[in-house]
């Protein structure tokens, strides 16, 4: 026999078993038929369209089992697909999957092996908002950047800098370092600069800042048994008054430096900021003793006497311990 | 009735329906035949091989679900568990790559533009509160750049630093007082300078100043390298203003050639 199509088993069924000729009929006319009928069921099947004529009105399961003439060898339970898999469900359509959005054509291997890379669109919109968009972006929160250490393990300090990781050499751009629990310091690199946009002034050291500072008024102080008041002070810790006109001025512990080479500029006024724009009493002051912790204050009248002036401002200037001291200025004497 | 493979269905229609049967024949030899015929049907398409020969040659519909107990074979592999419709992100593998160029990279990037920050930007070394720098908005045109009250600005240049500006200077001027009108060459946040009379002066702040603020001065008599002898002093001392007076050895008000005074405050 032969595999057949439904169209011809039925035209055979019609032509060999008619009604008008039944005596004439044979076994073999109804045994050919029935055997073409079993022979094609297969291959009837499977060139049947089962998406439009026929559809399965059922579930379809496709199990695993055993082939008894195959030494009982597992078979069954794969569908396969050559062009894919089309969802007409409703679940895909409410995902807003259209056309070709419906169809699956590879296959989904399962969580933990779909690599993040493959995805489409990685590039598109802001799918991430918790991640800073290079585009220009707010942080809420505090930013790291290294430069401490945790367990006793080194975190490498990282620049922030116009090129970011394109600089040549760590030089350019700020970092940060831990120095204690309470105690951070914010580096500006050996190449760069602070610029203040409002009036493009720059600085490239502290070292020009006043070190210290202080003004007071030697002839009264505000509490009884005081004879000096502290208008205004920085990095100053103490005044003594020595006698008349002589002072000592104490630096801050963390202002003291290792050496007494430092500026002092002094001016006094024997009278007061309250006064009008005469009020004018010259007097002089200078600094003779400087060390690491102390210097010295004198003031003296026109006459050489020693004066407890009114109004004394005092500034220092100088390069503290660890820090680079710039070139000293050269001598030059004229010919 | 009897449900037959295939094959056997074969053998037994051969059989019962042959030629050398038909004279026994009867009603019931056909219409059994038939009746097995028909019932075996489903049965063969149940455990037919529809992978090789007998392929699906179109497309199949399944109005209801389809169900596999090993999976799906596609051209490029095979799909053993179901999609779920959503993952989970985390579920991906390769996510430490760089996939996403729109976003910074944590060992270090360039932004292409603005970056906002409402914390502070630090080492990272404990509690951020204090440490490293941040920017406090003031208002729409005012913006402060803060360093934290637990930080010092260093400059790695000279290992200098400073963790305050008040050691800076809030004013300063440079004037010579000899001509007419008197020529400033050097100012800062002084807004005006008056010349009240010979030898006094009062200069006019650009931005207040806190009273107790320290003045130093010094001033000349002459622009070379000789010295004219003369003393200034920063007389009265206002928040707006300040007054500038000169004298020489004889307490006599003069014109000075060479007049600076530099001015700290804490404010």
């Amino acid at each position: 026999m032969a595999e057949r199509t439904i169209d011809t088993i039925l035209e055979n069924i019609r032509t060999r078993i008619a009604d008008n000729n039944s005596g004439d009929i044979s076994a073999a006319d109804i045994r050919e038929n029935m055997v073409d009928i079993a022979d094609s069921i297969l291959y009837n099947v499977s060139i049947a369209d089962w998406s439009t004529d026929y559809q399965f009105l059922n579930d379809i399961s496709l199990v695993v089992n055993t082939d008894p003439e195959q030494d009982n060898a597992e078979r069954g339970g794969t569908l396969t697909v050559q062009s894919g898999i089309f969802f007409d469900t409703v679940d895909a359509k409410a995902l807003g999957l259209t056309g070709s959005e419906l169809f699956q054509t590879v296959p989904y291997p399962g969580p933990g092996e779909i690599s993040h890379t493959n995805l489409k669109d990685l590039d598109v919109g802001n799918p991430h908002p918790q991640y800073l968009a290079v585009s220009g972006d707010s942080m809420v929160g505090h930013l790291g950047m290294g430069g401490y250490t945790v367990s006793g393990v080194e975190v490498d300090a990282n620049w922030i800098s116009s090129q970011g990781p394109f600089q040549a050499n760590n030089t350019l751009g700020i970092y940060f370092e831990n120095k204690q629990a309470d105690i951070e310091h914010v580096h500006l690199g050996s190449g760069t600069i602070l610029e203040f946009d409002v009036d493009h002034s720059i600085m490239k050291s502290a070292v020009g800042l006043a070190h210290a500072y202080i003004r007071f008024d030697a002839t009264q102080g505000i509490n009884e048994g005081e004879d000096i008041t502290v208008l205004s002070s920085y990095n100053i810790h103490q005044i003594k008054r020595i006698d008349q006109g002589k002072f000592e001025i104490y630096f801050k512990s963390n202002a003291v430096f290792d050496h007494g080479d430092y500026v002092v500029v002094a001016h006094s006024n024997g009278t007061g900021d309250d006064g009008s724009i005469e009020d004018m009493d010259l007097v002089n002051a200078a600094s003779v003793q400087r060390s690491g912790e102390v210097f010295s204050l004198v003031v003296q009248n026109d006459a050489g006497q020693y004066v407890d002036a009114k109004l004394n401002d005092i500034v220092v200037y100088g390069i503290p311990s660890g820090v680079t001291p710039p070139d000293l200025a050269t001598v030059y004497v004229a010919p | 009735m009897a449900i037959y493979s295939l094959d056997e269905l074969l053998r037994q229609l051969n059989t019962r329906l042959s030629d050398a049967s038909s004279d026994f024949w009867t009603e019931d030899t056909i219409f059994y035949a038939q009746l097995d015929l028909a019932e075996s049907i489903l049965p063969i398409v149940q455990s037919g091989n529809f992978t090789g020969t007998y392929s699906f040659k179109n497309d199949v519909l399944a109005k209801k679900t389809v169900s596999v107990e090993k999976g799906l074979q596609f051209p490029t592999g095979k799909q053993t568990v179901p999609y779920p419709g959503t993952m989970s992100h985390s579920d991906f593998i390769g996510l430490e790559n760089n996939d996403h160029p729109q976003y910074v990279t944590i060992s270090g990037a360039s932004m292409s533009g603005n970056l906002g920050i409402a914390g502070y930007i630090y080492s990272g070394g404990g509690d951020a509160e204090g440490k490293g720098i941040t920017f406090r908005n003031i208002s729409e045109n005012e913006e402060r750049f803060v360093i934290g009250e637990k930080t010092t600005l260093v400059f790695d240049n000279d290992k200098s630093s400073i963790n305050s500006i008040t050691g800076t200077v809030n004013g300063f001027i440079s004037f010579d007082a000899t001509t007419d009108p008197l020529t400033v060459n050097s100012s800062l946040n002084i807004e005006k300078i008056e010349h009240v009379s010979k030898g006094k002066f009062v200069l006019y702040f650009t931005n207040d100043l806190s009273g107790n603020y320290i003045a130093i001065t010094n001033t000349n008599g002459t622009a070379d390298l000789d010295i004219s002898f003369a003393k200034a002093a920063c007389s009265f001392r206002k928040p707006d203003s300040c007054g500038f007076v000169v004298q020489n050895q004889f307490n006599q008000y003069i014109n000075s050639k060479t007049n600076d005074i530099i001015i700290l405050s804490i404010s």
